[in-house]
């Protein structure tokens, strides 16, 4: 029986014969839909992770044929596509406290929760909590609690030393305790346990 | 924190991982097939314009032509039905919504909904099941608040050990059965509500071309996005009378005409799906079926894995409590 072809060669071998990338997206977008509805929610899941697969297509000359597996390099992409969902959100969060209150709301990505506590239940998943966090702690967060991978898998998606990953889960676990306190003093019987 | 659990555990314990449903499995693998299609295209020019939504995408760039040439190509009956209820589509009374007031719409149906099938502790790969569903959507006109409230049933199974695993494992507790579940989502607008869709068919075309980002979207992915713009939503007599004159231009074939209704229907891959619009244009029905089914996950042929029902889309004036 023949070896199956690993994803390096599937890729690199999509780059004449376009169709057998749909191989990958086969192997893959399960888990990859899993994880963006894990950061945020179903409503986003569908888009998020079918452009996750368009962009790949489109970006697969970039994949080192040398690697087995491309699923570390979808969730790369995957982390990248939910950052600048959250990106986007956060905006629109602001425009809307703006037309509401008549007042600048805080701004920064890392800002937003606090206040906004009213409308915690209003987004769903993870994404409160990630909108608590800066942008570069909020990546390794998504990969380590969303998609579960390890410290050295984080950083080899992220291209930073494992080091860094770790310092900037420390810096997300602290920031995130003090969310997490925020929302059970606004609202103490909001949460299960 | 108080319980002294580490903040990441207590995140995944309340996390939601979803399984992708099989239209939504369907829909992510046709924008992927449709960029595969484009770069194909791209390479033998000669052969992406022989085909017919090829065709139309590409008379957004050589002019009225080739449009014309869908035309004939389309079937000529679903082509009449649905110019038909785009006119009178376009005569019917603006529904109006004031600031304040929201936008309603329910629908019951079901979707085909797949679990890997270790979650049954069942050997396989998946298992799939039917999953009913009402749900009531309120979104105020200005798109910035949306509150969804889905009511799930008892799952109809293909497999009866499946059934009973399915209990045996408290999946019905995970799939929120019998339960109603409520949702806000505030100042996020979904991408197609971002844009001001032109209400003449040619630039609907072309605008719709542009947000499926691709030269060549496919019949279905057209057809798609066109019934997404009139499903829950409550667009002007133009828009929607331009919606289905766009859908008049597509390759569809007519399933059934009546006094009250017309049902289309498309085919992309292995399945088929069918949108029933009544004699203004509203969506009243959709369904898709897997016509070669799914003998991995054990969905025989002609499974039909999508069938919902719309009440028209109202104005009111409150949320329920």
């Amino acid at each position: 029986m023949a070896k199956k072809p690993t994803d390096g060669e599937l890729i690199q071998l999509s780059l004449e014969d376009p169709d057998l990338f749909a191989e990958i997206f086969d192997a893959h977008y399960a888990a990859i839909y899993r994880f963006v509805s894990a950061a945020l929610g179903r409503l986003r899941a569908e888009d998020i992770a079918g452009e996750v697969f368009v962009r790949a297509f489109e970006s697969r000359h970039r994949f080192d044929p040398s690697y087995e597996s491309a699923r570390p390099w979808l969730y790369g992409i995957a982390s990248n596509l939910i950052q600048d969902h959250l990106r986007k959100t956060a905006r629109q969060h602001r425009a809307y406290q703006r037309a509401a209150t008549g007042e600048e709301a805080q701004s920064g990505f890392e800002n937003e929760v606090a206040s906004r506590v009213d409308a915690a239940r209003s987004i769903p998943g993870l994404m409160d909590a990630l909108m608590a966090l800066r942008e570069e702690e909020a990546s390794v967060v998504i990969l380590f609690v969303a998609g579960d991978r390890t410290y050295q898998e984080i950083a080899s998606i992220l291209e930073i030393p494992i080091g860094t990953v770790r310092s900037r889960l420390s810096r997300a676990r602290q920031t995130l305790r003090n969310w997490r306190t925020d929302i059970d003093e606004e609202d103490p019987g909001d949460h299960d346990e | 924190m108080s319980d002294g659990r580490d903040i990441f555990d207590w995140l995944k314990d309340h996390m939601d991982p979803l399984e992708p449903t099989r239209d939504e499995v369907q829909r992510a693998r046709c924008r992927l097939e449709a960029a595969i299609e484009a770069e194909k295209a791209a390479r033998k020019p000669s052969t992406a314009r022989r085909r017919l939504v090829g065709g139309i995408a590409a008379a957004l760039a050589l002019g009225i032509v080739v449009v014309v040439v869908g035309l004939f190509l389309a079937s000529d009956r679903a082509e009449a039905a649905l110019t038909e209820i785009a006119e009178a589509a376009r005569q019917a009374a603006a529904l109006d919504a004031p600031e304040g007031s929201f936008i309603f719409a329910e629908s019951t149906g079901f979707d085909l909904v797949g679990r890997e099938a270790n979650e049954f502790g069942l050997p396989g790969e998946s298992v799939s099941y039917l999953l009913p569903r009402t749900r009531r959507v309120w979104k105020s006109p200005d798109d910035e608040f949306v509150m969804l409230e889905v009511t799930y049933g008892r799952p109809t199974f293909l497999d009866p050990e499946a059934e009973a695993a399915y209990y045996e494992m408290g999946l019905d507790e995970a799939d929120q059965v019998g339960e109603t579940v409520r949702e806000r989502f505030i100042g996020i607008i979904e991408a197609v509500d971002e844009i001001d869709w032109p209400t003449d068919p040619e630039g609907l075309l072309a605008e719709m071309t542009r947000y499926l980002g691709t030269d060549s979207p496919r019949t279905a992915e057209f057809v798609n996005l066109a019934v997404n713009l009139l499903r829950e939503r409550n667009p002007s007599p133009q828009l929607r009378a331009a919606i289905l004159e766009v859908l008049s231009e597509l390759p569809v074939d007519l399933i059934n005409e009546d006094d009250e209704s017309v049902t289309i229907g498309t085919q992309d891959g292995g399945r088929l799906q069918t949108f029933t619009f009544n004699r203004t244009g509203g969506l009243v029905a959709e369904t898709a079926v897997l016509i070669d089914g799914e003998p991995k996950s054990g969905i025989p042929p002609g499974t039909i894995t999508t069938d919902i029902r719309y009440q028209p889309v109202e104005v009111v004036h409150g949320l329920p409590d």
